[in-house]
C-alpha cells in the first residue's frame, strides 16, 4: 500500500518538476564549459559535483517548497485524527522527493553523457563512486530542506534557504582558506567535491567513505526531525548528525592533497601498432590519431637531424611544467596534450609538430618554466626548417635572431649546438640553452 | 497614507525589507574583506538577488481573487509595486557607497535591481508568487558559477555580473525589466 | 449494508454507549470551550445543535481524539482517554470531517481518499473496494478521477464525507456537513445518514435545524460548554409550543429551551 501511496505522492506533488528544474539547471551549467569535460567521463563528473555548489541550495529550496504543502493544505486537523504515525505519514513524500532527486541529478548527467559518449574510449571505474555520492548528498539536501520547511512553512523559508546556502557553500572555503591550508578534512564535510587538475588522477576511497558516512547522518537527521512529533524526539536529531560528522572526519584523508589519488587504469599508455611508435595515456586514447602524424613527423624530423633521437612519443602523465625537476628520458618523445570538447587534440596538427619539436624534442621542466623560450623555439625552428612563428611575448625578435645565428654556422656546428641543447634541456639544468646556441657550450 | 501602510501591511512587505536590509549588509560586509572588482560585482548580483527575491511573496495578496473584484484600477498599481521594489533594492544598494566601501556603483545597483526586479515579477506571472524567487535565485546563481563571459549573446546572457558599462548587460536588464514589468501589471500574480 | 466485522466487533460489547463524557471539560486556546459537559451517545445519529461559541467544534475535536480533555472524563467505545491509551486502535474506528475540510488541490477524489483510507490503516487489500464504495456512496463516483481543486464546494464536502466513511467507522463525527449542498443533495445525505444510523455512532454538528429533525434519531443542544437538552427531535419541537422565536416547530424548541437554560443558569448565579 506504501508504494501505491508513493506513486501517487511522485504524480501529485513538486517531485516530477523539481526532477525536471534540475535537469534544466544542471545542464545550463555544464554546457557553457562544455570544453573543459567535453569528451571524458571522469571530468564530467567532477564538474557536476563541483556545480553542487548551486544544486544543493535548490535541492533545500525545493524540500522546503514541497514542506509547505502540509500547512498551506491546512490538513493538520484532519490528519490529526488518524491512526498512522506520522513517519509513516511523511515517508512516502520524502521518498518522492528522493527519486525525484536522484532522477535529476542522473538526468544532468545524462545531458552531459551526450557529449561524451561519441568520443571517450576510457570509462573510469572511479566514475560510479563520484555520480553515486553527488546523488547522495541532493538527496540529503532535499530531506534536510523537508525537515527546515516543516519547522517554518512561510514563503519565505524556500528562497531564504536557496540563497543562504549558496552563501554558505560559497564562503566556506574562503573562510576555511584564510585560516591555513591543512583543514581539508572538515572541507569535504561540504558536498561540493574540488575539481582536480588534470585527468589523471580519481579521487581516494576514503574520501568517498567519509562524504557517504557523513550524508547518510544528514540525511538520517533530516528525516528524523521531518517526521517526529515530539520537540525531545526532535532534538535527538542532532545526534547522527554530529556523530556522522565525527566519524567522518576520522575516516576522511587527512590533508587536500590526498583527495585525489592517481588513476593508474588512465595512465595506462594505448600505443599505435605501426612503427614508429606513438601512445597516449589511456584516458586521452580518443586523441591517439590527432597525435599519430605529428609525433611520427616529428621523430622522423628528430632521427634525420640530430643523434640519439627518441624512437617512440608517449604522453606524460605528471606535467612536467608544474612538477617535476627530473631528468627527462632521452628515448622517449614525451608530450602534454590538450582534449577539446570532443575528445580530440586541443591544437591543430601543425601547431603539436612545433610543439613536439619545442626544445629539440624536450618539455619545460618546472625549475626552468619561464626561461630560455627563445632558444627553445629557435632549436625547433632548426628542425623544421622554417624561420620560427611569430610569438606574442617576442618582442625584438629573439628567436628569430637565434635562428638567423644559428642558420650562419657550418652544418655540422649547427647540429653539434642543437644537439647539446636537447642534452641540457633534458637534464633539466638551469643552463642557459640560448648560450648553448651561440656560444656552443655550457657556461658554468 | 494610511492606505498605503495597510497595503504594505498585507503584502508582509515590513518583513521582506528587514530580510533585504539585513542580507545586504551580510552581503557588504563580505566585501569589505577587501575582494577584488569582480568578486565586488558577483556580490553585488547576489544581494539584488536575495533582495528582490525577499519582497518577491509581496507581489500577491493573502486572496487574489477578492483582490480582483477590487473597482480600483490594478494595472497602474502592479507596475508601481515592480517600480518601488527596483527602487528599493537599488537604493539598499547604493546606499553602500556612504558607507565608503560600496558594494556596488550606481549603474551597477540600478541595472542589477531594474532587471531582477522585472524577472521576479515575470515569473510571478508566470508561476505564481510563491515560486517568483526561483528564476532571479536560479540564473544569478548560475550565473556566478559560470562566470562572466564576454561576446555576443554570452555577455547579455551573465549580465548580472557584468562590470557597469556594459551596453548589452545594461539592454539586456532593461529589456528583462520592462517585460516582467508589464507582464505583472498586465496579468497580475498567478496565484 | 455489508462490511465485514472484525473479532472484536462481534464481541458483545461491554460498554453503554460509543460516546461517554463524564463532566468533561477541553481547552480550546485559552478559553475553556466545554465545561462540565456528561452525556452518552449510542448507535445512531445524533444532532449536535448550539449557538457559535457554544464549543460545538471543540467537543467534535476532542471526540476525534485531535484534542485531548483537560478534565473529567471521555470515553470512546469503552476505552478511557485518561492517561496511557491506544490512540491508533481507537483512531481506526473514528471517521472524521472537520469543520475546515483541509485537503491536497492536486490529488484526485480517488487518490485523497485512498491516502485517507491507507492514514486510517484500512488493510491494504481492502482499500480499493472500500473507496470505490465511499465514494458511490456520496454519489461522487463520475467525478472520481478528476482533481479536487476542480470541485466546487458542495463536492468537496462530499468528498470530505467520503474520506470520513472510507473506513467503516464506527464512530462518524462530521462537523457541519451539509455546507454547500444543494436541496437534492442534502436529500441524499439525509439517506446516507439513515443508513448509516444502524450500526454507527454518527454525529453531526449543525446549524440547520431542519437536517437535524429529518434525519437524526437524536439532538443534542449545548451552549456554551454544558448540555442543554437531549432527546429526539419531536421532544424538540414539542418544546416550542410554549411560545418561542422560529418558522418551524423545531427552531421554536431551539430558542424556548436555549432561553430557558441560560435562565436558569442566570438564577444559579
Amino acid at each position: 500500500m506504501m508504494a501505491r501511496v508513493l506513486r501517487t505522492e511522485l504524480r501529485r506533488s513538486s517531485a516530477l518538476w523539481t526532477a525536471i528544474a534540475l535537469v534544466v539547471l544542471g545542464a545550463a551549467m555544464l554546457y557553457p564549459v562544455v570544453d573543459a569535460w567535453g569528451g571524458r567521463w571522469m571530468p564530467l563528473a567532477l564538474w557536476q559535483r563541483e556545480y553542487l555548489f548551486v544544486l544543493w541550495p535548490m535541492a533545500l529550496g525545493a524540500g522546503a517548497w514541497q514542506a509547505r504543502r502540509e500547512s498551506r493544505a491546512k490538513v493538520g486537523e484532519l490528519f490529526g485524527a488518524t491512526p498512522r504515525p506520522r513517519w509513516q505519514r511523511v515517508a512516502p513524500t520524502a521518498g518522492a522527493m528522493a527519486v525525484a532527486m536522484v532522477a535529476g541529478y542522473l538526468g544532468m548527467f545524462a545531458a552531459g553523457a551526450v557529449s561524451v559518449v561519441p568520443s571517450a574510449g576510457y570509462f573510469p571505474l572511479g566514475l560510479l563512486p563520484v555520480v553515486a555520492v553527488g546523488a547522495l548528498s541532493v538527496v540529503a539536501a532535499v530531506v534536510l530542506g523537508l525537515a527546515i520547511g516543516r519547522m517554518a512553512p512561510s514563503a519565505f523559508t524556500p528562497p531564504a534557504l536557496a540563497v543562504g546556502g549558496l552563501v554558505l557553500l560559497i564562503t566556506l572555503p574562503l573562510a576555511f582558506d584564510s585560516a591555513g591550508d591543512d583543514v581539508p578534512g572538515a572541507l569535504l564535510l561540504s558536498p561540493v567535491l574540488y575539481r582536480p587538475d588534470d585527468d589523471f588522477v580519481t579521487v581516494a576511497a576514503s574520501a568517498h567513505l567519509a562524504q557517504v558516512l557523513w550524508l547518510v547522518a544528514l540525511l538520517a537527521a533530516g528525516f528524523l526531525f521531518y517526521a517526529a512529533v515530539q520537540w525531545r524526539t526532535r532534538a535527538l536529531a542532532a545526534v547522527p548528525a554530529v556523530l556522522g560528522a565525527v566519524v567522518a572526519l576520522a575516516v576522511a584523508p587527512g590533508a587536500e592533497a590526498d583527495v585525489t589519488v592517481p588513476d593508474l587504469a588512465a595512465r595506462k599508455q594505448v600505443c599505435t601498432s605501426d612503427a614508429p611508435k606513438v601512445c597516449v595515456a589511456a584516458v586521452h586514447a580518443s586523441a591517439l590519431e590527432d597525435l599519430r602524424g605529428p609525433g611520427q613527423k616529428a621523430l622522423t624530423i628528430l632521427a634525420a637531424k640530430l643523434p640519439l633521437a627518441p624512437t617512440s612519443v608517449a604522453e606524460s602523465p605528471t606535467l612536467w611544467l608544474y612538477e617535476d625537476s627530473r631528468p627527462q628520458p632521452a628515448g622517449t618523445l614525451l608530450v602534454d596534450l590538450e582534449i577539446d570538447a570532443s575528445g580530440g587534440a586541443a591544437e591543430p596538427q601543425r601547431d603539436l609538430l612545433w610543439q613536439l619539436l619545442d626544445g629539440a624534442g624536450t618539455r619545460r621542466c618546472a625549475n626552468t618554466v619561464n626561461d630560455y623560450w627563445p632558444a627553445r623555439l629557435a632549436a625547433a625552428a632548426w628542425l623544421m626548417g622554417e624561420p620560427p612563428p611569430a610569438r606574442m611575448a617576442d618582442s625584438g625578435g629573439q628567436a628569430r635572431k637565434l635562428w638567423d645565428a644559428l642558420g650562419q654556422l657550418p652544418a655540422d656546428e649547427q647540429r653539434a649546438r642543437v644537439a647539446a641543447l636537447r642534452t641540457a634541456a633534458l637534464a633539466c639544468a638551469t643552463t642557459d640553452l640560448a648560450g648553448v646556441l651561440t656560444r656552443g657550450s655550457a657556461p658554468r | 497614507m494610511r492606505l498605503l501602510s495597510l497595503y504594505l501591511r498585507s503584502r508582509r512587505v515590513p518583513a521582506a525589507l528587514a530580510a533585504v536590509l539585513v542580507s545586504t549588509v551580510a552581503l557588504w560586509s563580505i566585501g569589505l574583506a577587501g575582494v577584488d572588482a569582480k568578486t565586488r560585482l558577483v556580490l553585488a548580483a547576489l544581494a539584488a538577488a536575495i533582495g528582490t527575491a525577499a519582497l518577491a511573496p509581496g507581489l500577491v495578496g493573502a486572496d487574489p481573487a477578492l483582490d480582483r473584484t477590487a473597482a480600483l484600477s490594478w494595472p497602474p498599481r502592479r507596475a508601481g509595486h515592480v517600480l518601488a521594489m527596483a527602487a528599493v533594492v537599488a537604493g539598499v544598494l547604493a546606499a553602500t557607497v556612504l558607507t565608503g566601501d560600496p558594494l556596488a556603483t550606481a549603474t551597477v545597483a540600478l541595472r542589477n535591481a531594474a532587471g531582477l526586479a522585472g524577472l521576479v515579477a515575470l515569473a510571478a506571472a508566470a508561476l505564481g508568487a510563491g515560486l517568483a524567487w526561483l528564476p532571479p535565485v536560479a540564473w544569478t546563481a548560475v550565473v556566478v558559477m559560470v562566470g562572466p563571459q564576454a561576446g555576443g549573446y554570452r555577455e547579455a546572457l551573465t549580465w548580472m555580473v557584468q562590470p557597469g558599462g556594459t551596453a548589452s548587460a545594461t539592454v539586456t536588464a532593461l529589456a528583462v525589466g520592462a517585460a516582467g514589468a508589464l507582464a505583472y501589471a498586465w496579468r497580475g500574480s498567478r496565484s | 449494508m455489508i462490511r465485514t466485522l472484525g473479532a472484536a466487533e462481534t464481541a458483545p460489547t461491554t460498554y453503554i454507549g460509543e460516546i461517554r463524557a463524564q463532566e468533561l471539560r477541553v481547552r480550546a486556546g485559552r478559553r475553556m470551550a466545554v465545561d462540565g459537559l456528561d452525556l452518552t451517545l449510542g448507535t445512531g445519529v445524533h444532532g449536535l445543535l448550539g449557538p457559535n461559541g457554544a464549543g460545538k467544534t471543540t467537543l467534535m475535536r476532542a471526540l476525534a481524539t485531535v484534542l485531548r480533555p483537560a478534565g473529567g472524563t471521555l470515553e470512546l467505545l469503552g476505552s478511557s482517554l485518561q492517561g496511557r491509551v491506544d490512540l491508533r486502535a481507537l483512531r481506526r474506528e473514528i471517521g472524521y470531517l472537520p469543520q475546515e475540510f483541509g485537503y491536497y488541490p492536486r490529488f484526485t477524489v480517488r487518490e485523497f481518499v485512498e491516502y485517507m483510507a491507507w492514514l486510517k490503516e484500512v488493510p491494504g487489500r481492502e482499500v480499493p473496494g472500500a473507496v470505490q464504495r465511499a465514494i458511490e456512496r456520496v454519489g461522487l463516483a463520475d467525478r472520481a478521477d478528476d482533481r479536487m481543486k476542480t470541485l466546487s464546494g458542495g463536492m468537496l464536502r462530499r468528498a470530505g464525507i467520503a474520506q470520513a466513511i472510507v473506513n467503516d467507522p464506527r464512530i462518524l463525527l462530521l462537523d457541519e456537513p451539509t455546507v454547500g449542498l444543494d436541496p437534492e443533495q442534502r436529500l441524499d445525505f439525509r439517506e446516507l445518514l439513515r443508513d448509516l444510523a444502524a450500526d454507527t455512532c454518527v454525529v453531526v454538528s449543525t446549524h440547520l435545524v431542519e437536517d437535524v429533525v429529518a434525519a437524526c434519531t437524536d439532538v443534542v443542544l449545548i451552549d456554551a460548554g454544558r448540555l442543554v437538552f437531549q432527546g429526539v427531535p419531536s421532544e424538540l419541537e414539542r418544546a416550542g409550543d410554549s411560545g418561542g422565536v422560529g418558522d418551524s416547530a423545531a427552531e421554536r424548541g431551539y430558542t424556548v429551551l436555549l432561553r430557558q437554560h441560560r435562565g436558569s443558569a442566570e438564577g444559579a448565579r
